[in-house]
């Protein structure tokens, strides 16, 4: 197949809508509020060789900069892969980073012909072991593991790994229910699939995929000319277990060739707490840092990788070996896409964002209901966007990762806990010509005794920085308030509720750009009139 | 006599459309008037008054008198709402602005998000709190109310919006906060959540009833008045308003929920493009929609426009869905831009061309009708390039002057993009034509389907002048400008049903359902859906539950009869559940989230089917009424013919460069592409060498085109 630039747009938009079909499908038939309401999963299409076609136009970020490796990773290990299969895994390695998160792939066959493949990545409401959390050591003790294996061959279901699945997890029919509902969203793509090779009365999808790819690495390229040749350095720190871990980076941009080369050396050796991130996932956060800033509407395609070169040091905290500890594998990994964008703010500030407030605290609460049934689900706290150049940070909006929050009614109709209050921290923002986002006070009171509770938190001491003279964000907090005596305490990693304690959570602000002694003065007094500022920071921060 | 005619009025932000219809014999005329923003019913007289004397009847023989406006919208997207405080459950008052906390563009680093429609110092925090099962946890005191009373009034609030938690299923602190807000401040309208939205889902619910507020005050005062203009004519029969769902519903319901008619004439026009495809048995139809202020478009798939709950007003940048405000409310699936006759042209600091979404609207409009404006639109380029007839606008009832046309252009434009008046007209009209190309091929696309399999309905007062173009660069090979294309819409209201849906949500188990409760619900939703006055017997009611697999969020939306069938709704749900997700639904527990009523008053169904207009006679005459130069860009000066669209007979045709002229719109007909009339009066637009391109094309043909 030859294809114009017409025929390819139509094309691809057509292999979007298929994985944004089998995605609403994923959305309408999971259990879990992770997959349904929080939106933690991603969908894809690969054509024959396991290269992108498509990618769920609502995606966690970082799955797709490992979708098309991870299912390579799987073809390596299983072959043959033949009709009715399907493989998984929760390989951190392999995949996303972390446990929780379960790639499953589905060959697509039209007779004998192979047109290619499903990739379903979605998080899980459980995966056994520690709940989900930074306090463990090694990775076994993190949950269960699923080497790469076949939850289905030739079209029959591996009941023995199903049961030993659901006899791992806290929340065994949400589990099943969601891997279930990511095999029928898979055959919803498979399907549709099959009616486009029908249509287009052709089964090689290898040339769309191929055409994709140079165009992107086209793309990519031309705005890696667009920067001046050089070399840009910088570093941040992260809170770790009880150290600070320093990432590091060294970014050489060579424009005439259109290439960028990322170094992490200088990173700290890896830890043995969960504050791990695979080689992979930072690969991936890395790229798309770089893709935000450089070509943000490009689509997302695996040769936007093609000019770029990541060296993740092994051994370090942005690369760790097995068995490390991945539980809060985005804590550091993440974190990278701030250090990118600072670095390269410099060059290039009208397109750049002070720090956002993030990852947004990311809280787990598990336990039984007062009827006895088993819960388990995520409390997100968004933080602030950072400010721009031309605008301020909007409030509480994920950055990198891109989740949603569970709404608050269904929150309380299907979990016992009760919401006291979530609404905008004033002061959170950064000060700046432009202000960062608001992050938000979240707190909820237990309504049964013996919720566990597991928190995965940063800047709770290195906030979000401001640019070019931009004041920092607010803060992260988390905290646990007794019932009985009213204490409150500040909560690093783990607690368990009784009836009546109330969980605290302030998310992080984003940090201001430029200096706030320039801020619109009418700006400043609507955000003072609005409660976003408090007039006394409007005099220490602001100088009015 | 009883009522043989109907009026239809659709009111756009530029332009009234009228159509005064024959009911028995589908008979009409048609006429187009501008718009008069600071009173509306302003134009709605002159239009009326004018068809009532064309017809030769007078208002005592209307039937009904039927009205669609995008005043709701056109209020919402230019920010020209009321002043709203909002009353919400005391430490949730930023709901509002926090939202879901989802990013909709995932690389967008400069993303922005909408204005909060409610000033956060205007939003109160009430101490109250009810459960999910609606069970009081904090109660509602009497103290509290009137210090929330107060709040609003100090806020200087011109309308107040009271959503609390849970209070889809406990609504009794929203009614005792409304019934005190009401005795106190009569002339602060209030909406509540339970009424306007009665479904969960927080940010959903507060944003419906929030734009119900913000829209409520401008729509009250002006159905009031509109109330009274039709008792002045002698009209004695009902007024109906068009909802977004595509059906119409009484002025009672639209005074008090506005937000349903915030589509209210997009809907119209989609019933009307659907009618059209069904007369020529198109199955795949781009309804475009280009009016003064923006563009609408819809996909139009087997002759049935689809319902969402998804409609979203006001997107930002790039038309992105998750950047506007989110409207839970049934609606026809239509996707809109700022793009229209009345948007404004201007160059950007980065010295580019770009135009709207602002519009210059009716008042003071573009530059060339001589009413104050100044700044050029989309019609002043359209007047300068030829397109249209100053000699000949609104059928020569309106005077437009093209020298103001060409020096809006030049003092604006001209200049700072260093080109001449004309160039830069043509940049204007290139420019707009690729947003709504764009816009166009998203919302195909976005639905799985390729815009070059599709024909295109084009209408609306500037549709025709733009289609060719549009169609051109989407390689659509297939444009319908029906009769009367330039009221479109208006001609969709004069056969819509009347429609009344309500929804409430009450979740419950499927087999703990008791008939009590159903036949409860039932009495609700009817007492919601029907006034007090209504003629019960004449109705078609339905009632419809959507039930789901409990913990999963798909749901199927079933009939619901006197008695709960448990049984039977599993079937129905597995029947319906099978086809969408590819399997039987798992073993699982069944539950109704939503009960909903539809009541259903048949529609005026009188005339054909194909057009829009229903009278296509052939005038005596030559239709070839001379020749004018336009200009083409790179094609620069043309001549082209013009035609008098009521003078050509069925079969006639005429090869572009052309311009067929009616009385509400122009046909522009670019070199190289024909245009034929049919029986009915459509016009066909194919480009000559398109004409065999089949509907659907294979890997070969794609490989060489």
């Amino acid at each position: 197949m030859r294809l114009d630039g017409i025929s390819l747009a139509i094309l691809h938009s057509r292999l979007i809508s298929i994985v944004d079909e089998s995605a609403a499908t994923l959305v309408r038939t999971a259990y879990s509020h992770i997959i349904r309401d929080a939106k933690d999963f991603a969908v894809g299409l690969l054509d024959s060789e396991g290269h992108t076609l498509s990618q769920s136009t609502e995606s966690i970020p970082v799955f797709l900069g490992t979708m098309s490796r991870t299912a390579r990773a799987l073809l390596e290990q299983t072959q043959p892969v033949g009709p009715g299969d399907i493989v998984v895994t929760n390989d951190p390695w392999l995949g996303s980073g972390h446990l929780p998160d379960v790639n499953m792939l589905m060959p697509v066959y039209d007779g004998d012909a192979l047109l290619g493949y499903v990739v379903v990545i979605a998080h899980m409401a459980d995966i056994g072991g520690r709940i989900l959390g930074t306090d463990a050591n090694e990775l076994f003790e993190e949950g269960l593991q699923i080497p790469v294996m076949k939850l289905y061959e030739g079209g029959r279901r591996n009941d023995a790994l199903l049961q030993l699945v659901r006899a791992n997890v806290r929340v065994p029919e949400q589990v099943a229910g969601d891997l279930d509902a990511m095999v029928a969203a898979g055959h919803v793509a498979a399907r549709r699939l099959l009616d486009l090779a029908g249509e287009l009365r052709s089964t090689d999808f290898t040339s769309v995929a191929q055409a994709l790819q140079e165009r992107g690495e086209q793309a990519m390229r031309e705005a890696i000319g667009n920067l001046a040749t050089g070399t840009y350095g910088g570093e941040l720190l992260v809170e770790g277990a009880d150290v600070p871990l320093m990432v590091a980076v060294r970014i050489d941009v060579d424009a005439a060739a259109g290439e960028i080369s990322l170094d992490y050396a200088g990173t700290t050796p890896q830890v043995s707490t969960g504050h791990n991130a695979t080689a992979g996932y930072t690969s991936a956060y890395t790229a798309y840092a770089l893709k935000c800033l450089l070509a943000p509407d490009l689509p997302f395609t695996e040769g936007i990788f093609t000019p770029l070169t990541v060296n993740v040091p092994e051994g370090s905290v942005l690369g760790c070996r097995r068995p490390a500890a991945v539980g809060g594998r985005h804590l550091v990994g993440q974190s990278t896409t701030s250090l990118v964008i600072r670095v390269m703010a410099e060059a290039i500030p009208e397109l750049a964002v002070a720090d956002c407030g993030s990852p947004r605290p990311f809280i787990t609460v598990a336990g039984r209901q007062a009827d006895g049934a088993p819960f388990s689900l995520p409390i997100l706290a968004m933080g602030g966007f950072g400010a721009r150049a031309g605008s301020d940070g909007p409030p509480t909006m994920p950055f990198p990762s891109n989740t949603e929050a569970v709404p608050i009614e269904t929150l309380e109709a299907t979990t016992p806990l009760h919401l006291e209050e979530k609404e905008l921290l004033c002061d959170s923002g950064g000060a700046g010509r432009r202000r960062g986002g608001l992050g938000q006070r979240f707190r909820a009171r237990a309504l049964v005794d013996g919720i566990n509770v597991s928190v995965i938190a940063t800047r709770t001491r290195y906030p979000a920085e401001g640019l070019f003279g931009g004041g920092s964000g607010g803060l992260a907090r988390i905290a646990v308030r007794s019932g009985a005596t009213g204490e409150e305490r500040t909560l690093a990693s783990v607690a368990r509720l009784m009836t009546g304690d109330e969980l605290v959570i302030e998310s992080p602000g984003g940090g201001g750009y430029g200096s706030p002694v320039e801020r619109d003065p009418a700006a400043l007094e609507a955000d003072v009139a609005g409660g976003y500022v408090s007039a006394d920071a409007a005099a220490a921060c602001y100088g009015r | 006599m009883t009522g043989s005619h109907l009026v239809a009025v659709d009111i756009g932000g530029t332009f009234t459309d009228l159509v005064l219809m024959d009911v028995t014999t589908g008979q009409s005329h048609v006429t187009k008037v501008l718009t008069t923003p600071s009173d509306p019913v302003e134009a709605v007289r002159a239009g009326v008054l004018e068809l009532l004397e064309t017809g030769g009847i007078s208002g005592g023989d209307l039937e009904s008198v039927i009205h669609a406006t995008t005043l709701a919208t056109n209020t919402v997207t230019e920010a020209k709402g009321a002043r709203v405080a909002l009353l919400g459950t005391e430490g949730f008052r930023d709901i509002l602005e926090m939202g879901r906390e989802g990013r909709y563009d995932a690389y967008d680093l400069q993303i922005q998000v909408p204005r909060p429609l409610v000033d956060r110092e205007a939003r109160l925090g009430v101490r109250e709190r009810v459960d999910y099962a609606g069970n009081v946890l904090t109660p509602l005191e009497p103290a509290e109310i009137e210090r929330a009373v107060a709040a609003v009034r100090d806020a200087g609030a011109e309308a107040v919006a009271v959503c609390l938690l849970h209070s889809y299923a406990a609504p009794e602190h929203e009614a005792l906060l409304g019934a005190a807000l009401r005795e106190q401040l009569p002339d602060v309208p209030v909406s509540l959540s339970s009424e306007v939205l009665p479904r969960r889902g927080e940010f959903e619910r507060m944003v419906a009833t929030v734009v119900n507020s913000y829209v409520l005050p401008r729509m009250q005062v002006y159905l009031r008045r509109f109330a009274g203009f039709c008792g002045e004519i002698g009209h004695e029969g009902p007024l109906f308003l068009m909802m977004s769902n595509g059906g119409m519903a009484g002025v009672d319901v639209a005074s008090r929920h506005p937000v349903r008619m915030i589509e209210s004439g997009p809907a119209a026009g989609v019933i009307a493009a659907s009618r059209v495809a069904r007369g020529l048995d198109l199955r795949r139809v781009l309804s475009f929609d280009m009016g003064g202020t923006t563009a609408k478009a819809c996909l139009v798939q087997d002759f049935e426009p689809r319902l969402a709950e998804n409609l979203e007003v006001a997107r930002l940048q790039r038309f992105a869905p998750g950047s506007g405000y989110p409207l839970a409310v049934p609606s026809v699936d239509l996707l809109e831009i700022g793009a229209g006759g009345g948007s404004i042209a201007r160059v950007t600091s980065l010295g580019l061309l770009e135009v709207g979404p602002d519009s210059a609207g009716a008042d003071p409009g573009p530059a060339c009708y001589g009413r104050g404006g100044e700044l050029p639109t989309v019609t002043d380029a359209n007047l300068v390039l030829g397109f249209l007839n100053p000699d000949y606008f609104l059928g020569g009832r309106m005077t437009v002057s093209r020298d103001a046309a060409d020096a809006a252009l030049a003092g604006n434009l001209a200049e700072r993009l260093e080109r001449e008046p004309i160039e830069c007209a043509w940049g204007v009209y290139d420019v707009v034509n690729e947003q709504m190309a764009r816009a166009l091929r998203i919302h195909a696309v976005a639905q799985g389907v390729d815009p070059r399999d599709c024909s295109m309905v084009a209408f609306g007062g500037a549709g025709p002048v733009h289609a060719c173009a549009v169609a051109a660069k989407l390689a659509v090979s297939h444009v319908v400008c029906p009769t009367g294309a330039g009221v479109g819409s208006a001609f969709g209201l004069a056969r819509a049903p009347r429609v009344s849906e309500e929804l409430q949500t009450h979740v419950v188990p499927l087999d703990a359902v008791d008939d009590d409760t159903v036949q409860v619900i039932r009495a609700e939703l009817l007492d919601r859906a029907l006034g007090s006055g209504e003629d019960r017997a004449a109705v078609d009611v339905r009632y419809l539950v959507d039930v789901r697999l409990a913990g999963q969020l798909y749901e199927v939306t079933l009939p619901l009869g006197e008695r709960i069938d448990p049984a039977e709704l599993g079937r129905a749900f597995a029947d319906e559940y099978e086809p969408r997700i590819g399997r039987r639904p798992g073993e699982g527990r069944l539950e109704i989230v939503n009960w909903r009523i539809r009541a259903e008053v048949g529609g005026t169904g009188a005339g054909q089917a194909h057009a829009m207009g229903g009278t296509a006679t052939a005038q005596d005459g030559e239709s070839i009424k001379g020749s004018r130069g336009l200009y083409l860009g790179p094609s620069g000066q043309v001549e082209a013919t013009v035609v008098d669209r009521y003078a050509m007979a069925a079969g006639e045709s005429v090869t572009g460069p052309a311009v067929i002229e009616e009385r509400e719109s122009t046909v522009v007909v670019l070199p190289g592409f024909h245009a034929s009339m049919d029986e009915d009066g459509n016009l066909h637009l194919r480009p000559k060498q398109y004409e065999a391109v089949p509907a659907t094309l294979s890997a070969a043909e794609l490989e060489t085109r």
